[in-house]
């Protein structure tokens, strides 16, 4: 079951981590949840954003698909 | 796909019932930590001992009438309002880390309310001293 995982600390920052998930869809979740709470007045910045190692293998084995395809 | 992404926030409560109704959720769960009692609408004392139209109190039990943090939002930013002192010396913590912690609890329960509205589930919550963790499993 995919997880989004939100820690918010208590100075002001927030890191938000996909776990399990396949394809583009935790990014998708992650810009829905964002544009949410701009509605309720939270403007989340990110400042730096990495795919996960696990992500990175899902990424290089669909272009390798896509080019034996 | 998998992430992790680091962000920083900034806050303005909008005028709308929705933000209003977590921010008094927020403020009503640290009420409950620090013993005190949530009123809308209420007079502060200030540190001058001027009486300071609020539109929240965290009335301190035990303490008289008037005593207590006023709570004001102005043009969505939390100001708070009080005894600095007389709060610190009570409760070991100062203002600056009362209005961290609204703040870290408005965007904790707005996370969860808006999750649920995205048909995710709210499937695990840990608070520490440093930060809330909060799982949402779609």
């Amino acid at each position: 079951m995919p997880v989004t995982r939100v820690v918010i600390t208590k100075d002001g920052k927030v890191i938000v981590e996909g776990i399990g998930y396949t394809g583009r869809a935790c990014l998708k979740d992650l810009q829905e949840l964002l544009e949410r709470l701009k509605m309720l007045g939270i403007n989340v910045k990110i400042e730096k954003q990495e795919l996960k190692p696990e992500a990175v293998q899902v990424s290089t084995k669909s272009r390798e698909e896509v080019k034996i395809g | 796909m998998s992430h992790l992404t680091f962000a920083q926030i900034d806050i303005v409560i909008p005028e709308v019932h929705e933000a209003r109704s977590i921010l008094e959720k927020a403020l009503e769960a640290i009420a409950k930590e620090i013993g005190a009692t949530l009123v809308k609408n209420a007079p502060v004392m200030d540190f001058y001992g001027r009486k300071v139209q609020c539109d929240y109190v965290l009335r301190l039990r035990g303490a008289g009438s008037a005593n207590g943090i006023g709570v004001q939002i102005k043009n969505g930013k939390v100001t708070l309002i009080g005894d600095a002192w007389a709060f610190n010396y009570r409760f070991g913590q100062n203002f600056e880390k009362l209005q961290e912690k609204i703040l870290q609890y408005y965007t904790a329960i707005a996370v969860a309310t808006v999750a649920q509205t995205m048909g995710m589930k709210v499937s695990n919550v840990v608070q520490t001293e440093e930060a809330i963790v909060i799982d949402l499993a779609r």
